[in-house]
């Protein structure tokens, strides 16, 4: 029957117009349709003016754009819906007043226009974050640099991040020219920038940490200050015997500080103040019991190379060891933990 | 102005509204409204506010055979729809009378 044609066709392309809608809402609203566009074609045939299902209802879009109309009036979900509509337009609202407001302020109409300009500009580094965010997936160990490695490899990190910038322009132009038709797909992109900005943000925080204190990298990617046990530091003569009020340099002949007595005992408005601070610095440590000295004298641990490799030491932690090897002329393999005092 | 985009708001109370005394389906709602002096509403209008009101739960149906054609579906206020359709009205006539004495105010 060309009637019932008519009414599939027709509910067919309403339901086309209305593609878009979750599947849910759709279905409710289509499940009835063919039925009760039956009944309006049987009034029609009933009025016998021949007219055709188009000529009373309009056109199939016109329809189910009037149909869409009819959606979300009612309480239930619609009432969160209109909340997240008033935020969103308060948001606009501000948005357009430091838009007006702020743009004259360095020159453009609005800061918006401005904004626009950077957009090349965000498309590069969005690129160089994506980049940077596949080298960390595949990164075990140390922090991330300011340029994404490969396997260590810098130039295949390279690589990586001409292509992405290339990626992320093209792909940029080509969103810039047709914003993604479908809800979900603008869902994603937003999601996706989102993941992007924060990881860029915690990128350059870390670096910043990175940049603002010292590091002491080791081979196997742990960052650790050897020093950061030690408080005061004891430089021992020939004889064994501590040397009062002495002064450690570096291969250039400037000052070493080495122990939290040291670098924080000072007056930082003092100009010459690293030359005033003499070892031991702190004012209050005893020295550390040594073996050798003075009653019931040991053999000198670099005097003769320990017989039975015991070597006397106040610590038995390495690291605290590690200061002697900032005094130029002490060879480290000789002079392993005698002079320092273990951290209070 | 547009009488469609004060509708709108309504629609749903004016459904509610014309099935208040007697059952009716899809078209024969249409019809009623437009007799009622409704007339640029439309029938995507109808059906697609009867499957809200329906889906809210405001909305009993039931299928009357018909001899001439396909079957009808009939469309029924039920408690809840009636509760609704009241607080509409009561809602609806505040809402008329501020309009009412801001227009005469400012006319």
């Amino acid at each position: 029957m060309s009637e019932q044609s008519d009414i599939a066709q027709y509910a067919a392309q309403v339901g086309a117009a209305l593609s878009d809608l979750p599947e849910q809402v759709r279905n409710d609203l289509l499940e009835d349709l063919p039925a009760h566009l039956a009944e309006v074609a049987a009034e029609l045939r009933a009025e016998g003016a021949g007219a055709t299902l188009a000529d009373r209802l309009g056109p199939p879009s016109a329809y189910a754009a009037e149909l869409r109309a009819t959606l979300g009036h009612t309480g239930g979900p619609s009432r969160t819906a209109a909340l997240v509509g008033r935020a969103v337009g308060r948001v606009q609202q501000r948005w357009r007043g430091v838009d007006r407001g702020l743009g004259p302020v360095i020159g453009y109409e609005r800061l918006g226009d401005f904004l626009a300009l950077l957009r090349p500009a965000w498309w590069v580094v969005r690129g160089w974050l994506a980049a940077m965010l596949v080298a960390q997936l595949w990164r075990d160990g140390d922090g991330p640099g300011l340029l994404p490695r490969l396997e260590g490899s810098t130039l295949l990190g390279l690589f990586l991040t001409a292509g992405a910038v290339i990626g992320s322009i093209w792909f940029g132009r080509r969103t810039l020219a047709r914003p993604p038709a479908r809800r979900s797909a603008r869902l994603a992109l937003g999601g996706a920038t989102a993941v992007l900005a924060v990881f860029g943000l915690v990128l350059v925080v870390e670096a910043d940490d990175r940049a603002a204190r010292g590091y002491w990298e080791t081979a196997g990617g742990y960052v650790v200050n050897p020093y950061d046990q030690v408080s005061d530091v004891f430089v021992l003569g020939a004889d064994g015997q501590v040397i009062p009020g002495a002064r450690i340099v570096d291969q250039t002949g400037n000052p070493v500080l080495i122990g939290w007595c040291a670098q924080s005992n000072h007056n930082a408005f003092d100009a010459n103040w690293e030359w005033r601070i003499v070892y031991p610095a702190c004012p209050d440590v005893t020295p550390p019991q040594l073996p050798w000295a003075p009653a019931s004298p040991a053999p000198l641990p670099w005097a003769s190379p320990s017989p039975g490799g015991v070597i006397p030491s106040p610590s038995a932690d390495p690291a605290t060891a590690s200061p002697s090897a900032a005094a130029p002329s002490a060879k480290p393999s000789l002079t392993p933990s005698a002079q320092v005092s273990p951290g209070s | 102005m547009d009488t469609s985009q004060l509708l709108k708001g309504v629609l749903d109370l004016a459904v509610l509204a014309v099935l208040r005394d007697d059952d009716g389906y899809g078209y024969d709602i249409l019809r009623r409204l437009r007799t009622a002096g409704l007339s640029e509403i439309g029938d995507a209008s109808v059906y697609g506010t009867l499957r809200r009101l329906f889906a809210a739960g405001y909305l009993t149906t039931y299928v009357v055979p018909s001899e001439e054609g396909p079957h009808r579906k009939y469309y029924a206020l039920n408690a809840a729809g009636r509760t609704q359709l009241k607080q509409g009205a009561e809602v609806w006539g505040e809402f008329a009378s501020t309009m009412n004495t801001l227009l005469r105010e400012r006319a």
